[in-house]
């Protein structure tokens, strides 16, 4: 691949592409003669954005240089971003079966942990009061009924 | 509009009004001095705060945010060379060089003052404009409609990142957004691929707080553990009579800039602020002291981005199409809250509307008190290191989603969100252009479509009516603008950098 622009104008290319053969399938209006059918915009905003997906290809085909730049990360920043990432899907999971207060706990533990910060006491003040604080605000306040698992 | 506005007063007041603009700023002013929290995120992570809250001091809060967060970007400008908001970006250019030389403190005060001199001028515009605007828009049919919020689209080609390119497809692709659901005019659902979840289309929120605050904490984790060192002592805040008579010029016309700038769609505080610069450099008499630490460099831009703020609520409000990334996300606080913007607003809901008015001129009188009060405790806020506040920003994030509507739905849409738009980011492209197209695609689409049917399917009708031809000829100028503006620069008449954030 030239740049990375190009690899993704292209995976764009072929979402939009697909998104446009799955509005064939919506049903059509009986008033379809004097009315727009629901596929109507869906394929108008499709199409003009495989316009300017097919500008960002060629224009990134016709590029002499691959001179876009962009960051590399190290292992380090990558196992941070992605590891947060897994947190965060591992919290939205997890909240369900544990749960959401115990799942809070447990996110910013792992988090800071994943970060490198070693202060166990700044850890643990963290991970105690942000669970306290959505107990109070969100259930008790707002009364959002949280997800409790078998834990809390 | 005085009777209404006396009610908008004397409903501010009442104590819990009053509490949340207050609580609005303190946070906005916290948001806003830590820099990599911006003002967009802060609504949106606020706005699951407001679910269970009155229409009245939940839209004041987030405005109260807002404002707040604008003047807030400047504590860390100044203080420690690292602007707490892109608009405080200019800020830094005079702000840290002033603090180097031990005059923390004044060049605080100035931009407390400044911002506060400009968000007060632009909250009287507001009430002047918005009204106004807001009559003459109850005369527009759909075609009106659909041109002008293809405009306010095609604004977005000046929005966020450097490509026109990349942040019109973000529009685009906010707007398809727009289109998953059940279809309000036929009844049938588009793309949901069978999820019950997905057959009231995708909610505002979730993909909000994504964006603009999950997609924030990948990023500083990209980034790793940051703290800031802060030695300077702050003292002697308030400017003196004589240096705040010597930049009143530059409070004037940054307060005009500011708020013209806001007013036009999909412009923010971040252009106002460094035109809001590049003008008290060129009307100054000290043109040469630019940049080495002079009082005129912090007012200029301080008073133009907050001046922005209520300029972007003009057409947030009266036309319903966001003047701003942040009045974006209060707009889908507003529909939140079951209040649609527009001209009808002022009619449906003139007591909100002229109580957010009130809100909002509270709101920076008391930034300009606890601003210039509370200088030293909020300077203290960039030592806060990121690592113990990304956490609990991302489970906010969480939190804050699932409060929408008590599913794990809504946090899957958030979680999906902040991935595409950290890894959109990384390719260079910006949130608010798709959040915008989001929130105008259904204006969009259902007054092309009430176009067509009541006009037997006749697409010229667009180019028969006044506004409409209006409106689409500054669509065609809006997105001719930085093509303009490039030929501008190469030709050598731009007499400084080019400006973005």
């Amino acid at each position: 691949m030239k740049n990375r622009d190009l690899r993704l104008g292209l995976i764009l290319m072929t979402i939009l592409l697909v998104l446009y053969g799955v509005s064939y399938t919506f049903p059509k209006s009986v008033m379809s003669e004097t009315h727009t059918s629901a596929a109507f915009f869906p394929r108008i905003v499709l199409i003009v954005a495989m316009g300017l997906t097919s500008i960002l290809i060629i224009t990134n085909i016709l590029r002499k240089d691959a001179s876009s730049v962009y960051k590399v990360l190290e292992k380090e920043q990558k196992l941070r971003v992605l590891g947060s990432m897994a947190l965060a899907l591992g919290f939205s999971l997890g909240a369900v079966f544990i749960g959401t207060l115990v799942s809070i706990f447990l996110l910013i533990i792992a988090m800071m942990a994943l970060w490198g910060v070693r202060n166990k006491v700044t850890i643990l003040l963290v991970a105690l009061l942000t669970p306290i604080f959505v107990y109070v605000i969100f259930t008790k306040i707002l009364l959002v009924q949280f997800p409790t698992g078998f834990l809390f | 509009m005085v009777e209404q506005l006396l009610l908008g007063v004397n409903t501010i007041l009442q104590p819990w009004n009053f509490l949340a603009v207050l609580l609005g700023v303190v946070a906005g002013i916290i948001i806003g001095a830590l820099p990599g929290l911006t003002s967009p995120m802060g609504v949106a992570l606020l706005i699951p705060f407001t679910y269970g809250m009155d229409r009245v001091p939940a839209i004041c809060m987030l405005v109260a945010l807002y404002c707040g967060g604008t003047y807030g970007g400047s504590i860390s400008a100044i203080l420690v060379h690292a602007p707490g908001t892109p608009a405080a970006a200019a800020t830094t250019f005079d702000g840290y060089p002033l603090a180097q030389k031990g005059m923390a403190g004044k060049a605080l005060g100035m931009a407390c003052i400044s911002s506060g001199v400009g968000g007060l001028f632009s909250v009287i515009v507001l009430i002047l404009l918005a009204p106004v605007l807001a009559d003459i828009a109850i005369k527009f049919g759909p075609p009106e409609y659909f041109a002008l919020a293809v405009f306010g689209l095609s604004m977005i080609s000046s929005l966020g990142a450097r490509s026109t390119l990349k942040n019109l497809i973000g529009g685009a692709l906010g707007v398809f957004l727009a289109t998953v659901g059940t279809d309000e005019m036929s009844g049938f659902t588009r793309y949901d691929f069978g999820s019950t979840h997905l057959m009231d289309g995708i909610s505002f929120i979730p993909v909000m707080i994504g964006l603009f605050a999950a997609a924030e904490v990948f990023r500083q984790a990209e980034a790793g553990i940051r703290k800031v060192m802060l030695d300077k002592k702050i003292t002697g805040l308030l400017p003196s009579w004589k240096e705040i008579k010597e930049v009143k010029a530059t409070l004037l016309r940054s307060s005009l800039i500011g708020t013209f700038i806001g007013i036009l769609p999909a412009e923010g505080g971040t252009v106002a602020s460094f035109i809001g610069y590049n003008e008290a450099k060129r009307f100054s008499k000290q043109r040469e002291k630019f940049g080495t630490g002079i009082l005129e460099g912090v007012a200029g831009p301080e008073t133009a981005n907050n001046a922005a703020t209520g300029g972007a609520m003009v057409p947030t409000l009266a036309l319903g199409i966001p003047g701003s990334g942040t009045t974006a996300v209060i707009l889908g606080a507003l529909l939140i809250h079951g209040m649609r913007p527009g001209p009808l607003l002022f009619i449906q809901h003139a007591n909100v509307v002229y109580a957010i008015f009130a809100g909002m001129f509270l709101a920076n009188l008391i930034f300009l008190m606890v601003g210039l009060g509370g200088a030293k405790l909020f300077s203290q806020i960039v030592r806060i290191p990121n690592y113990m506040l990304t956490p609990i920003i991302l489970v906010l994030c969480i939190v804050g989603s699932y409060s929408l509507h008590n599913n794990m739905a809504d946090v899957w849409i958030m979680l999906i969100s902040g991935v595409i738009g950290y890894k959109m980011r990384e390719h260079g492209f910006s949130a608010a252009p798709i959040v915008l197209g989001l929130v105008l695609g259904e204006l969009i689409e259902i007054s092309l479509r009430r176009s067509l049917i009541v006009f037997e399917n006749n697409p010229f009708i667009f180019f028969t009516r006044p506004y409409s031809v209006l409106f689409l000829v500054l669509t065609v100028l809006g997105l001719l603008s930085p093509a303009i503006r490039s030929l501008i620069e190469n030709r050598g008449f731009k007499r400084s950098k080019p400006i973005r954030s």
